[in-house]
Parts: structure tokens; sequence; C-alpha cells
């Protein structure tokens, strides 16, 4: 009976402390991230736009970062660039193609540790419904503990892609191939 | 701003194949009058043109399709062969069915997000009931009602109504689908050296069926994809008829005349591009 009491206290100390800890699952909050993207219109200026509309989740072990998964979907309903008409442009068949292609997705297949707070995060995008394996680098800004009782963990992460390799090719050359995108997230622990 | 480029690929490449098929199928006119042959020679050059300006303009087709406008090119592409294995059949009701099971799966795969997302399952019923039914009911008209299209005033009403769709469809946000409709008006363009020449086709069928895929199908792809109007895709439907299917039903009701119907049908297209006009903020 002694024993058994013992290998309970023995347990309940180990399933408490970080070796046991559980990769903690955080949901995007949406009202505290940015996709933004710009790109370079007819050579001379750059056009700046964002999407208003993004859910998803990451799961962060901070002891085995290679457990850790993210998962986004952003609404291509949902781009804004401060310009009605250009923005029903962007939406429409010749661009984003919204009411074809709803959601723009990305999910990781590996997270590795780079040095501190950063992470090479690989995993296949969807964009335009033409899937790719493609890789960046994200910064782990914080984390920490909000007014309203919850527990918070943002990050950034810059990259690039070409837009012509999901099939919208229409006008590359006076609006440029290659997109510069910025996805700065917040998190809130669940 | 290069506009040289989407010139030549979208128009001028698909007139050269169009202009290519035509010269070659003259002679071989001149011995044999079979159906496939007028599907094959008159049909599916225009659809060809098609699918050469969206290679040129927008890159490979994917296999299978993954938007709406990839559908269309490809059932345009079929749509010639289909008046080949129609004409394997003698009963009518067979080539209703295969009407009606081509223009179902033109439905059903061009406006999959709404049947998948959009629609539920009444809506799916009454939508591919109307498309559907719109389609049959104009190939089955430009069949019975349509003739070889032997005068030139035919083919002008057609590049016509393609043109002012592909005006309409820009105005309505939708440039690249603008760009297809002006190509397949560029591929359309060298049959009226068939119909001057006098190497008319006995039957019409197979670039009555390209038309009304491409056409009307892209019209139906701007409206539920883009902005185009209900009420422009109504006229472009009437136009579409009148095109194709009006030489004799305008005979009816004391309008034959090749030059009144033409008056028609640029009216209407004017009309629907004055709309869009004003729908979009222009005027």
């Amino acid at each position: 009976m002694k024993l058994l009491r013992n290998v309970c206290v023995v347990l309940g100390i180990f399933s408490s402390t970080s070796l046991w800890a559980k990769p903690e699952v955080y949901e995007l909050d949406n009202d505290h991230s940015f996709a933004i993207f710009s790109i370079n219109h007819l050579g001379v200026s750059t056009t700046i736009g964002r999407f208003n509309d993004k859910k998803g989740s990451l799961v962060f072990d901070s002891e085995k970062p290679e457990n850790s998964k993210i998962d986004f979907t952003i609404m291509t309903e949902s781009v804004d660039t401060h310009n009605q008409k250009r923005d029903d442009h962007l939406r429409g068949p010749d661009f984003f193609n919204a009411k074809q292609f709803p959601v723009m997705s990305f999910k990781s297949k590996s997270i590795k540790s780079t040095g501190k707070d950063t992470y090479d995060v690989s995993g296949e995008i969807m964009i335009h419904g033409t899937k790719k394996d493609m890789s960046f680098s994200v910064q782990k800004i914080g984390e920490g503990k909000d007014p309203w009782g919850g527990y918070r963990m943002g990050g950034i992460a810059r990259f690039k892609i070409k837009r012509s390799d999901f099939g919208m090719n229409f006008m590359v050359g006076p609006v440029a191939d290659e997109v510069d995108v910025t996805f700065a997230f917040e998190g809130i622990k669940k | 701003m290069n506009v040289i480029d989407p010139l030549i690929k979208g128009v001028i490449v698909p007139l050269v194949i169009s202009l290519a098929f035509v010269l070659l199928a003259m002679p071989i006119w001149k011995f044999s009058r079979r159906p496939w042959v007028d599907a094959v020679f008159f049909g599916l050059p225009v659809a060809l043109g098609g699918l050469s300006a969206y290679l040129g303009l927008n890159g490979p087709l994917s296999l299978p399709p993954n938007d709406a406008l990839q559908w269309i090119i490809l059932f345009a592409l079929i749509a010639p062969l289909l008046v080949i294995l129609n004409s394997f059949f003698q009963k009518k009701i067979v080539s209703i069915v295969i009407c009606v099971a081509f223009f179902g799966g033109l439905f059903w795969f061009a406006l999959q997000p709404f049947v998948e997302y959009t629609w539920n399952f009444n809506e799916g019923i009454i939508h591919g009931m109307g498309i559907v039914g719109g389609f049959c009911f104009l190939s089955v008209a430009a069949h019975f009602f349509g003739r070889p299209l032997g005068e030139p005033s035919d083919i002008v009403c057609s590049l016509l109504v393609l043109g002012g769709t592909a005006a309409a469809l820009v105005l309505s946000g939708s440039a690249l689908m603008g760009q297809m409709m002006g190509a397949y008006a560029a591929a359309l363009g060298p049959m009226l050296i068939v119909t001057n020449f006098g190497a008319r086709p006995q039957n019409s069928t197979g670039i009555s069926l390209v038309l009304i895929v491409a056409c009307l199908g892209l019209a139906i792809v701007g409206h539920y994809f883009s902005e185009l109007s209900l009420i422009s895709l109504i006229g472009i439907c009437l136009g579409v008829f009148l095109s194709l299917c009006g030489a004799r039903s305008m005979v009816f009701f004391g309008f034959g005349k090749p030059l009144i119907r033409t008056l028609v049908c640029g009216g209407i297209m004017l009309a629907i591009v004055g709309f869009e006009l004003f729908q979009s903020g222009y005027i």
C-alpha cells in the first residue's frame, strides 16, 4: 500500500513538471494578426494590401519544436487594398477568383529551431487551388499573460512567392510576378 | 506596358490557327460533305483558337481543369467531337440525352464551388435546370432552326455577339474572360472566307455548339464568378439565339433580311455594353 502511494506521488510530480509538458495549442486572434502583401505596380511603385479574415491554430512545443504545427487559412474574399474597385477586381477571376477559390491555406510539415526564437517552417501552401511546398523563417516575438486572464504568443514571418507558380498569371509584367508577404500573428492559448 | 504581346497571343494566333484549318478544309469540302468533316473543320478551329489564346495569355491548362474558365475551354473542345459521336445515332432521343449529359457535365464542373458551398439542394436543382435547360434549348434550336452558316450575315451576327460579350465581361470585372471571348471572335473571323467563297458547310451544329459553350459558358461564368449582371446575361442569350437560330425565326416575324437581323444583334449588344458601362460606374 505504501509502495503504491509512493508511485502515485512520483507520477504526480512528473506529470506536473516540464518534463511531461504538452505542446500548447494557440488559436489565431484575427484582430491582432495581419496578412499583408506588397507587389510592384508598373515598375514604379508598390501596392500594399491585406486580408482581413483569417483563422487557424498553432501547436507550439517549446521543448521539442519539431512537434509544433501551424495551420492557417485566409479568406480570399477579405482582400483589402483600400480601394473598392481594385478589391472587386482582385476578388474576380483575373486574380484571386474568390468564389472559385474561397480560401488560401498553409499547413506545416516540419518545424526546426534555428536559434533563439527563430524557426524554419516547411509545409504546404495552397493559393488559387494550387498546392506547393515552401519554407520560410518565423521569428517568435514573445509570449505572456494578457490583461484578461488569457495567455498569448506571437510571431512574424516574411517570405516571397511567385503568383505565376499558382496559376495567377493575369497581367504578369505590369503587375509584378513576385509578391512580398508578411504574416504577423498572435495566438490565444486554448 | 506591352500591349502587343496580348494582341498577338489573344487575337493573331487564334486567327492564324483558324485560318489554317479553313484553308485546309476548303478543298476537303469539295469531296466530302459528312457531318464530321463540318464539325472538325468548322467547329474545332474556333475551339482550338480559344485554347491557344488561353495557353498564351494564362499558361498551361490543368488536367483536370481547376477553375470554371478552364472547364469552358475544355468543353468547347469536346463540342465538335460530340457532333461526330451524335452522327452515329439515328434516334433523336439519344441525341437529346447526349445533349443533356454534355451540358449537365458543363454545369456541374464549371459551377462546382456553388454546388458544393453556396447552394442548398433546391437552389442547385433550380439553377441547374435553368442553365442546362437554357443550353439545351439553344443547342436544339440551333440544330432545328439554324441553317448552314451560308451567309456572311450569320458570321457577322455571331462576331457582334462575341465582341459585345467580350466588352461586357471586361467591364464587369474580368479582363481575362473578355480576352478569351475576343480570342473566340478572332478564331471565328476566317469563317467569313468560307461563307464568301462558297465552300459552305452543310451542318452547322459543330460550330453552333462551340459558340454556345464559349459565349454562353463564359457569360454564365462571368455572372456567377464576376459581376456580369443578370440582365446582360439574358441579353447575351438573346444575342446568341438571334445569331445562331435567328435566320428562320426572324423570317417568321417578318424581319428576315440579313441587314435587319445584324442591326438587331448589334443593337442588343450595344445596349448590354452601355448597361455594363453604367453598372461599373464608368458613365
